[in-house]
C-alpha cells in the first residue's frame, strides 16, 4: 500500500484515525500496532512475521542488557574498588557479546534479504574466473517492506539501551510499534527510540493546530510526489536508457530532472509520513532541509537524507574514532604530523567506513559502493586540500563570506550532486561514466532539448506547472531558511481563506496529478533500497 | 574550564569559545571536531569518554563539557 | 474546548467537507466535457453513449485501451446493420467497468456485451486490486479521478462545444502505421498459465452476472495485441470460461476470414492497432455476431438515420 494510493488516503488512513480518537486514550497505541500490522500485511504478506521474530530478538535482547547494568549497579556498594572495576570488566564484557550477537543477527537478516543476490553473483563471477562453472544459483527474495530502514532503527535501538541512553521497552507491542509505526516503516526517516519511541507512548489529546499542520504536510507532500516526481518519470527513463540518442543539453537535462524528481520523491514522501504521523499527534524527525541550498558537499549531506547521516555518524563514525585502538592511532598521528593533518587524516579513516556503510546500505550493486565513495573522495580531497585552499583564496583575494562566493558554493555542491546522482540512477558505474563522457560528445541527428524534452517530452502547459511548483517549493524552502512557517501562516489565517487553501490544494494534486491512465504508477523511489 | 577553552581554541581559531551556548547546535563543532576534542580531553584530564557520553547536550557549551568530565571522575 | 468552539469546529468540518464534494463534483463535469476531442477519429467518448437515442445500441464492447483501437462500430453498421457502442479508457480496469456496465444500463439495453479480459491481469496484487477497488469507486462518484489529466485541454474548450456526440461510437482511429516486430511468435502454444489475481475474477464474473440479469449475453473477447497478450493469458481466460460456461474469443488466434498483417496494422509496433486492423476485426466482429446472436439489421427500421450521417462523417474524416 503507497503512501499516494487510493486506499491509503481514502480509506485506511481515515478509519485508522477515527479509531484513533474513539479509543480511550490509554489503548490508544493498540490501534496504532494494529494498523501497523494490517499494513506491512497488505504490503507484504507473510514476510511480517520475519519482522516480529527479529523484533523479539532486539526485544530480549535489550532487557538482558539493562538487566546487567542493574546487577553491577546493586552489587557495587559491597565491592572494593578492585573487585568494582574487575566486575565492571566480567560485565562489560558479556554485554558486548550480546550487543554484537544482536546486531549480527540484524545485519544477517537484512543480509539474507538484501544482499544474497550480490554475494551470489560476485561470487559466480571469480568462481568462473578460476574455471568452475556457475555453482550458486541466483534466487532473488522478496525484499520485506522497508527492512532497510526497520534494521537501522532496530540496530539504534540496541546500542542505544546498550549505552545507557535509553532504557529497554518492557512491552513487546510497544516496541514493535516503535519499529514497523506504518507512516515510517517504507522509507523512513530513521528513527530513535528516545524519540519517536516516547512519543509513541504519550497519551496523546486531539489539537486541531497539529491535526490541520498534519494535513498540510500531507498536501504538500502529496503536491510534490504526484504533480512533480511523477510528472517527470517518463522522461528521465527515456533520456537514461536512450542517452545515446540525445544531445548533450538534453543529456544534461534529464541529469538534473532525475535530481529534481528523487528530491521530490523522497522528500514528498517523508512529508507525507510525517504529515500522517501529525494526523495522531506524532511527531517524526524531518529527513529534509533545504539540501540545495549547500554550500559544500558536506554541508548537503547534512541537509539530505539527515537522519540516516546521523545514523550513520552515532553509529559507525563515533564508535570507530573512539575505540581505544583508535585513539592510538590519532595519539601517534598527533605527535608526527603537523596540527591539521593530525586531525584530519585519523577522521579520514572512520569517514572511509561510513561513506562505504553509506554506499552500501542503498543496495547490493557495486555502482551504490561507487556512489559512496565518490561522496567520500570529494569530502577526503577537500579536507586534505583546504589549507592550499585557503592559500589560494588568499592570494587571489577572494573572499570567502561574500555573496558571489556562497552563490559559486552553492552551485559548485549542485554540479557534484548531479554528477553523484547519475551514478546512482545508472545501470551501472560504466553506463555513468560513458552517459556523463557523452555530454561533450558532439553528435548529429542527436534529439534534443528543444525537439524532444521541450515537444516531446511532456507539454507546454505541464511544464508551465513544473516550474511553478518548482517556483513554489523554492519559495517555501527559503520561508523556512528565514525561519518562516507556512503551515502556521495558513493556520492563522482567517476561515474562509484557509478553507480556500485547502481546497485549492486537493484540487492541484486531483486534477495536476500524474496518477491514472497514461502515467503508469511510480513507487517511491527509496522504498526500494 | 580554562584549558578546555584553550584546547578548543587551538583546534579552532579565532572563535570566542566563552561565548558560545550551542556549539553543536550552529555547527561550530562537526562530528570530525567533536572526535578531535574527545582525544584531547582524554589526554589533558586522563578521563576516558565513552561512546554514551558522546550527545549533543554534553558538547554545547564550555560548561557542558566541564560538568561531563566532572561526572566521569566521579563515576569512577 | 467548550461548548461553543465545539460547535463551531464541527460547522467548520462540515462546511470544509462540503465544499470539497462540490469542487470535485464541478472539476468532475468540466473534465468530463474537456476529455473530448475536436478530431471526429480521435473523439472516443465513452460517455457519448448517453447522448444515443434509449435502448438504440444492441451491441457493447467494454474495456481498455485495445478495444478502443480495434473495434470500430460505424464498420459493422455499414456492414451488417448493428447498432455497438464502445465504452473504453486507457488502462480501465475490470473494478471500473462493472461501475460503467451499471451507468450503461440506466439508458441501453444491449443484446450482447462483449467485455475485454485483458483487464483482469492489470492488477496482479492484492493491493493493488484494492487500490483499484477504491479508485473505481471513487470514479464513480467524481468521474474527474479518472478524466483529470485532460485539465490541459482547457485552452482549446470552446472548439468542443461544437461536438455533440461521439461520431464513431467510441471507436478512435489510429491513422499511422509503425510495424511490428515479427521475430517473436507471441502466441506461441505453452501448456503455462498466467496466474490471475483473484479478485479480478470475481469482479469479471459480478460484470458477467449483471450483464445476465439484464438479459444481455456475454462474449468474452481478447483483442489482438502483440505486447499486451501471449498464450499463458489464453490458457488462463480459456480455463476460465470453460469452468463458467462462458463464450470466449481470442482473436489473436489465426481465425478465418480475419488477416491481420502486423506489417501494416498496427500503429505503434504492435500494442495497438490500426485503423486498417480495426477495419477488419470490426468485419470479423460483425459476421460473427449476426452468425451467433440474434441481431436485427438496423438500417431498414425507422429512427437510424443518424447512424448514416455519422458514417458519412466518418469516412469523410477518413479521406482527409
Amino acid at each position: 500500500m503507497q503512501y499516494n494510493s487510493f486506499v491509503y488516503l481514502t480509506v485506511f488512513l481515515p478509519i485508522v484515525v477515527l479509531l484513533y480518537y474513539v479509543i480511550p486514550k490509554k489503548r490508544r497505541w493498540i490501534v496504532l500496532l494494529a494498523a501497523s500490522l494490517g499494513f506491512y500485511w497488505l504490503s507484504g504478506g507473510y514476510r511480517i512475521f520475519v519482522i516480529m521474530l527479529s523484533a523479539v530478538s532486539c526485544y530480549g535482547a535489550a532487557l538482558w542488557l539493562e538487566k546487567q547494568d542493574k546487577i553491577y549497579a546493586e552489587k557495587k556498594g559491597e565491592l572494593d574498588k578492585a573487585q568494582r572495576k574487575q566486575m565492571k570488566a566480567e560485565i562489560s564484557a558479556r554485554k558486548r557479546r550480546i550487543l554484537v550477537i544482536c546486531i549480527l543477527s540484524q545485519v544477517l537478516i537484512l543480509v539474507f534479504c538484501k544482499y544474497l543476490n550480490f554475494l551470489g553473483e560476485n561470487l559466480n563471477a571469480m568462481l568462473g574466473l578460476a574455471g568452475i562453472p556457475e555453482t550458486i544459483p541466483a534466487f532473488r527474495l522478496l525484499m520485506p517492506l522497508g527492512v532497510s530502514f526497520y534494521t537501522l532503527s532496530a540496530i539504534g535501538y540496541i546500542a542505544d539501551v546498550h549505552m545507557g541512553k535509553c532504557s529497554a521497552q518492557r512491552n513487546y507491542g510497544r516496541l514493535l510499534l516503535f519499529l514497523i509505526f506504518f507512516p515510517i516503516i517504507t522509507e523512513g526517516p530513521i528513527c530513535r527510540y528516545d524519540q519517536l519511541g516516547k512519543e509513541l507512548e504519550e497519551e496523546k489529546t486531539f489539537s486541531w493546530q497539529c491535526f490541520s499542520s498534519g494535513l498540510l504536510l500531507i498536501l504538500w507532500g502529496l503536491f510534490k510526489k504526484v504533480v512533480l516526481a511523477d510528472r517527470v518519470n517518463h522522461m528521465v527513463q527515456v533520456i537514461f536508457s536512450q542517452y545515446t540518442d540525445f544531445s548533450g543539453w538534453a543529456i544534461i537535462m534529464g541529469i538534473m530532472l532525475y535530481t529534481f524528481q528523487i528530491y521530490m520523491d523522497f522528500s514528498g514522501c517523508i512529508d507525507i509520513t510525517r504529515g500522517s504521523a501529525a494526523l495522531f499527534g506524532i511527531a517524526v524527525p524531518d529527513n529534509f532541509n533545504q539540501p540545495f541550498f549547500s554550500a559544500s558537499v558536506n554541508e548537503f549531506w547534512r541537509r539530505w537524507h539527515m537522519t540516516l547521516g546521523a545514523w550513520l555518524r552515532d553509529y559507525i563514525f563515533y564508535p570507530i574514532s573512539l575505540s581505544k585502538r583508535f585513539m592510538n592511532l590519532s595519539r601517534k598521528a598527533r605527535a608526527s604530523l603537523p596540527s591539521y593533518y593530525a586531525a584530519a587524516i585519523p577522521s579520514l579513516i572512520a569517514l572511509a567506513a561510513v561513506w562505504l556503510g553509506n554506499g552500501v546500505w542503498h543496495g547490493a550493486e557495486w555502482k551504490y559502493i561507487v556512489y559512496g565513495l565518490y561522496y567520500y573522495v570529494i569530502m577526503a580531497l577537500g579536507m586534505l586540500l583546504e589549507p592550499a585552499f585557503q592559500k589560494g583564496l588568499g592570494i587571489l583575494h577572494i573572499n570567502r563570506e561574500s555573496f558571489g562566493y556562497h552563490l559559486f558554493q552553492m552551485a559548485r555542491t549542485f554540479v557534484l550532486v548531479n554528477i553523484g546522482m547519475t551514478i546512482f540512477r545508472a545501470d551501472s558505474v560504466k553506463e555513468a561514466v560513458r552517459m556523463l563522457s557523452f555530454v561533450f560528445v558532439q553528435r548529429d541527428q542527436a534529439l534534443g532539448f528543444r525537439n524532444y524534452v521541450l515537444d516531446n517530452g511532456i507539454g507546454k502547459a505541464e511544464w508551465l506547472l513544473l516550474l511553478v511548483g518548482l517556483f513554489a517549493v523554492f519559495l517555501v524552502g527559503i520561508w523556512k531558511e528565514k525561519g518562516i512557517s507556512v503551515t502556521e501562516k495558513i493556520q492563522s489565517m482567517a476561515f474562509p481563506l484557509r478553507l480556500g487553501i485547502y481546497i485549492a490544494g486537493i484540487m492541484i494534486v486531483v486534477i495536476g496529478g500524474a496518477y491514472g491512465a497514461g502515467f503508469g504508477a511510480v513507487d517511491f523511489i527509496y522504498a526500494q533500497f | 574550564m580554562e584549558e578546555i577553552r584553550k584546547i578548543l581554541e587551538s583546534m579552532k581559531p579565532g572563535v570566542d569559545f566563552s561565548a558560545q551556548n550551542h556549539m553543536i547546535d550552529d555547527h561550530i563543532l562537526e562530528s570530525m571536531d567533536v572526535m578531535m576534542l574527545v582525544a584531547e580531553l582524554n589526554d589533558a584530564f586522563d578521563v576516558e569518554i565513552t561512546l554514551p557520553y558522546i550527545r549533543p547536550e554534553n558538547f554545547q557549551s564550555i560548561d557542558t563539557i566541564y560538568d561531563m568530565i566532572q561526572r566521569i571522575e566521579e563515576e569512577d | 474546548m467548550n461548548k461553543e468552539e465545539n460547535r463551531r469546529f464541527i460547522r467548520r468540518l462540515i462546511i470544509g467537507i462540503l465544499a470539497v464534494l462540490f469542487v470535485l463534483e464541478i472539476s468532475s463535469r468540466v473534465c468530463l466535457v474537456l476529455q473530448r476531442n475536436d478530431d471526429v477519429l480521435k473523439d472516443n467518448d465513452s460517455w457519448g453513449i448517453f447522448q444515443e437515442a434509449e435502448d438504440s445500441i444492441d451491441v457493447i464492447a467494454i474495456g481498455d485501451s485495445g478495444v478502443y483501437s480495434s473495434i470500430s462500430p460505424l464498420d459493422m453498421w455499414n456492414e451488417q446493420g448493428i447498432t455497438a457502442y464502445v465504452w473504453s479508457e486507457p488502462s480501465q480496469r475490470i473494478h471500473e467497468t462493472y461501475f460503467y456496465l451499471k451507468r450503461i444500463y440506466s439508458c441501453q439495453s444491449p443484446k450482447v456485451v462483449m467485455i475485454d479480459v485483458n483487464q483482469v491481469f492489470q492488477d496482479p496484487t492484492d493491493s493493488a486490486n484494492l487500490d483499484s477497488q477504491v479508485k473505481a469507486v471513487l470514479a464513480d462518484w467524481f468521474p474527474v479521478f479518472t478524466y483529470h489529466k485532460y485539465w490541459k485541454n482547457i485552452m482549446k474548450y470552446p472548439v468542443y462545444r461544437k461536438v455533440d456526440h461521439s461520431v464513431t461510437k467510441g471507436f478512435f482511429a489510429r491513422t499511422s502505421c509503425d510495424p511490428a516486430d515479427l521475430s517473436r511468435d507471441y502466441m506461441k502454444k505453452t501448456k503455462k498459465r498466467e496466474t490471475v489475481n483473484e479478485a479480478s475474477f470475481q469482479k469479471l464474473t459480478k460484470c458477467i452476472d449483471l450483464c445476465q440479469s439484464q438479459g444481455s449475453q456475454v462474449l468474452l473477447v481478447a483483442v489482438p495485441s502483440r505486447s499486451d497478450w501471449d498464450y499463458k493469458k489464453h490458457n488462463a481466460i480459456e480455463d476460465y470460461a470453460k469452468n463458467g460456461g462462458y463464450t470466449f474469443l481470442d482473436l489473436n488466434e489465426k481465425k478465418k476470414g480475419l488477416k491481420l498483417d502486423w506489417e501494416t496494422d498496427t500503429a505503434d509496433g504492435g500494442n495497438h492497432l490500426n485503423i486498417h486492423g480495426a477495419v477488419k476485426v470490426s468485419k470479423y466482429l460483425g459476421k460473427y455476431l449476426t452468425k451467433h446472436y440474434d441481431l436485427r439489421d438496423r438500417r431498414k427500421e425507422m429512427g437510424f438515420s443518424s447512424w448514416d450521417e455519422d458514417w458519412e462523417i466518418y469516412q469523410a474524416a477518413l479521406e482527409k
